[in-house]
């Protein structure tokens, strides 16, 4: 190891090159959360993703405007657990957004809506039962001739 | 891990990939769309990369790097 490496946890960081490397584990973090990882990081970086994907994968950063490159590296650390957690969070969900998406193609399903058929012909129908004239109009029961409470 | 080798002096880049990360579709379809910017042949090391215009050559190996990584990921 020469004066410009040093290693920083799993960073492997070249100031004079302006380069860091990210050493990953496959086994906690997957191919897929690595790569979209470091898709996040191309728009400010130049990323090479090289190594074993089942050993260890190892992540190039070498950031486009002269930058902190330890910085780099350890916000590569923090999208790798962003990502991890987007994916565990993602999968624990996948049975209630199923559920969403099969009730809303469902209500969409004319055929499915026969059983609210029944319940919205009887809201529809006028009131049989209404001892306090609820349903009567308000000027069939206090209209000009009946209304008392307001002559002056 | 030296997988851009910058010539300058005879003004290519080899750059070589990593098959177990990169898939070979995405690098044939990054060549296609980076046809125009320069040209490329494929040999046994990598890819053989030929700026045609006002190109840097010290970030196009980088460039291409990141195109096949965005063509992966959006597929």
């Amino acid at each position: 190891m020469t004066d410009e490496l040093s290693m920083q946890g799993n960073l492997e960081i070249n100031e004079k090159e302006g380069v860091v490397l990210v050493s990953v584990n496959p086994k906690i973090y997957p191919l897929d959360v690595v790569l979209s990882s470091a898709y996040m990081f191309t728009n400010n970086n130049y990323v090479l993703v090289d190594g074993d994907p089942s050993e260890e994968i190892i992540v190039e950063l070498r950031p486009k405007e002269k930058k902190d490159v330890e910085k780099v590296g350890r916000e590569f650390n923090n999208e790798l657990i962003n990502y991890a957690n987007y994916t565990v969070q993602a999968i624990k969900n996948q049975g209630l957004r199923e559920a969403i998406l099969n009730r809303v193609l469902k209500t969409s399903d004319v055929s499915s809506r026969e059983e609210d058929v029944s319940y919205l012909e009887t809201e529809a129908k006028p009131w049989k039962f209404d001892p306090e004239e609820i349903a009567k109009p308000w000027n069939d029961k206090h209209g000009e001739d009946k209304d008392t409470t307001r002559k002056e | 891990m030296e997988k851009i080798k910058i010539q300058q002096e005879k003004n290519e880049v080899l750059v070589s990939f990593n098959e177990k990360f990169y898939k070979e579709d995405a690098i044939n379809q990054a060549i296609a769309d980076f046809k125009q910017a320069c040209d490329i042949k494929k040999n046994e090391n990598g890819l053989l990369m030929k700026p045609k215009g006002n190109i840097d050559i010290d970030t196009l190996g980088y460039e291409f790097y990141n195109y096949v990584l965005g063509l992966m990921k959006n597929k």
